[in-house]
Order: structure tokens, then C-alpha cells, then sequence
């Protein structure tokens, strides 16, 4: 299987964006990508149900969602033991990415942190890691997310460190490197 | 993970739970980064012309609420009026081509996020960032980058750290 393939067909993707624009043209992204559903939510109450009545496998959730914002959302899930996608990646969507922006969702338990506007190069960049660099999801002194002790070792194969090196020229931008992006 | 490693979760207290993403994701059948990279890069650009018309829908708004506002932009509410019509900006501008819009409109949001925290912010402050944000989204600035622009940004963002020092 090669390590820049994704099969997202089966999996449900919730983006929770206030934005109604935004989050269509996240949502047109994610059925490019072969992803087959796709749900869409307004504020935090309504994301929230959303997860509740239906299987979701992974969530976009922006910054400043209405209701508790996007970092909050996140906590929320994370530290109700009875919610239905407490486990699931939780990407947190940003326009901008600030140190502590990231540290606040990393401690949330958020996977990620992507900025906007969301590149469909970074977005599925983002996808790959989670699926292939899957980290343990644990539960530890009241935390409850994605192993926040990792190891960035290299860029995938063919790809290139940063944008201006030469391997491929099409290398993650900057930002997109997991090591000051990833929760 | 070696059984040192597992000794010392243990006694941590570290309970590992699971999640059903990566398995399924990495499934056989799946699509290429390139061939999907390049399909939604196709499907934007199909959306071209809807992004133009709302970024045109949000300079509107923008204008009227910067001709209600007046006189500057001080206090948290007047910035969470001005922050939709720029924020709103700010996610879709790189999206059809205007990364300078962007990066303006990035810039104004940390601002009015600086003046929701407490920040006093005056009229020029304010209008050299509307300014900024026309001058952006000309269609000579499509496609471009920040070429030609790094000036501006960096005064700009020189105003903004004023307000937001940077984070190391």
C-alpha cells in the first residue's frame, strides 16, 4: 500500500464552520477526495448533535466555532467519556497558527491544527499523517487525545523537507509540516 | 515499545483506547495524493466565479460596517462586527488567487482579535487596513502571491505587532 493513498470512502467527515462559504468549499474538497459523506454544521450545538445521531469518523471544527469555539469543542468531546466520537481525529481549523494557538488544541486533544484557508494539498497532507502516522489515542492525567509524544522523522518518500528544496518541488508548504502544525 | 516503556505507562496510568480512521483510510482502493490533490485544485477552480462573488458580497458588508463604525474601532463589539466581513475574507482569498487579500485580511483579524481582548484601535488604523484590502483584491494581484506587495505586509504587520506583540 503505497504511504500517498487514501481511502476515504467509507469514512463520515463533519466540518463545523460558521462560515457557510468556507465550509463548502472544505466539504467540495473532501467529496474530491472520494470522501462520500459529508456533513456540515453551523455552531458547537449543532456539530454535537450531529456526532450523537450519526457515525462520524472525523472532524473539522473551526477556531472560533459558535457556541464554545473549536479548542473547547474539541475538551468537550475528549473529556466526555460517553461520547459517541471521543476518539475520533479532531482537526481544528485556524486562520492563523500561533504557538500557543497549537499548544492550546494540542492539550485539548486535537489532532491538528490546519490554517485557512484550507489548501487541498495541505488538507490531504494532513489526512495521510493521520492515517499513517496514527498515533495512540490515550487517556492520562485527566488528558484524553492523540499521544502528544511523537517523533517528526523525515518527510514521506519523494517528498521534500520544506518548499524550497529541490527533491520535488511539491513538498508541504511550511505550515503544513506536522512538527509545528500537529497537536 | 519496549517492556521498560510499558512498565512505566502502566505505572502512569496511560490507558490506550482505539480509533477506526487509519485502518479504514489506508484501506486498498484509495485515491492518489496527486490524482486528488489535482481533482480538487479542478473543482475550485469550477467555484471560481462563486468565491468571486462572495468576496464581492463581503466587501460590502465590510464597507457597511466600516461607514456604521465611523469613528475607529474601539471597542469588542465593534470589532466582532468588522471580524466576520474580514474573517470571511481571509478564508476564502487564497482560495481564488488573492493570497495578499489573505495575508491582509489574516493580519486585520489578529488585529480586531487583539481589540476584542481590550486593544484600543483608531480610525487609521482601521482604514489603512480597508485600504489595504482593495488594493488586494485588484486582479492583478490574482495569482501573484505577495510579489510586489512584501512592503505593504510587513508595515502592516509592523502596526499589528503594536498591538499583538509576535510569538517566538
Amino acid at each position: 500500500m503505497p504511504k500517498n493513498t487514501l481511502n476515504l470512502r467509507k469514512l463520515n467527515f463533519l466540518v463545523a464552520d460558521a462560515n457557510p462559504f468556507s465550509s463548502k468549499i472544505v466539504h467540495s474538497i473532501l467529496r474530491t477526495f472520494t470522501a462520500e459523506s459529508v456533513f456540515e454544521a453551523k455552531s458547537a450545538k449543532e456539530a454535537d448533535e450531529i456526532m450523537v445521531s450519526n457515525k462520524v469518523d472525523a472532524l473539522l471544527c473551526d477556531h472560533r466555532l459558535p457556541g464554545m469555539g473549536g479548542i473547547e469543542f474539541a475538551r468537550a468531546i475528549r473529556q466526555n467519556p460517553e461520547h459517541p466520537c471521543r476518539s475520533i481525529p479532531i482537526l481544528v481549523m485556524a486562520g492563523e497558527t500561533r504557538p500557543s494557538l497549537i499548544k492550546a488544541a494540542r492539550d485539548a486533544g486535537a489532532h491538528l491544527v490546519v490554517r485557512k484557508p484550507i489548501a487541498p494539498a495541505v488538507l490531504f497532507d494532513r489526512l495521510l499523517w493521520i492515517a499513517y502516522r496514527a498515533r495512540r489515542i490515550v487517556a492520562v492525567n485527566g488528558y484524553f487525545g492523540p499521544d502528544r509524544r511523537f517523533k517528526f522523522e523525515a518527510p514521506p518518500p519523494g517528498r521534500a523537507r520544506r518548499k524550497d528544496d529541490a527533491v520535488s518541488g511539491q513538498g508541504p508548504p511550511p505550515e503544513s509540516d506536522p512538527e509545528r502544525a500537529v497537536a | 515499545m519496549n517492556n521498560a516503556q510499558k512498565q512505566k505507562e502502566k505505572a502512569a496510568g496511560l490507558k490506550s483506547f482505539a480509533c477506526a480512521f487509519g485502518a479504514m483510510a489506508r484501506a486498498p482502493g484509495g485515491i492518489e495524493r496527486e490524482h486528488a490533490v489535482g481533482a480538487a485544485e479542478t473543482t475550485l477552480a469550477g467555484m471560481r466565479s462563486s468565491i468571486d462573488e462572495y468576496i464581492a458580497l463581503e466587501f460590502d458588508r465590510l464597507n457597511r460596517v466600516v461607514a456604521a463604525l465611523g469613528n475607529g474601532c474601539s471597542s469588542p463589539a465593534d470589532a466582532d462586527t468588522l471580524y466576520r466581513p474580514v474573517c470571511g475574507l481571509r478564508d476564502v482569498g487564497s482560495t481564488a488567487g488573492f493570497e495578499l487579500l489573505t495575508e491582509i485580511a489574516r493580519n486585520f483579524c489578529d488585529l480586531l482579535e487583539a481589540v476584542q481582548a481590550g486593544a484600543q484601535c483608531g480610525q487609521d488604523v482601521v482604514d489603512c487596513h480597508v485600504a489595504a484590502l482593495h488594493v488586494a483584491r485588484q486582479e492583478c494581484h490574482r495569482g501573484t502571491g505577495l510579489k510586489g506587495a512584501e512592503e505593504l505586509v510587513a508595515g502592516l504587520k509592523t502596526i499589528l505587532h503594536r498591538f499583538v506583540p509576535p510569538e517566538s
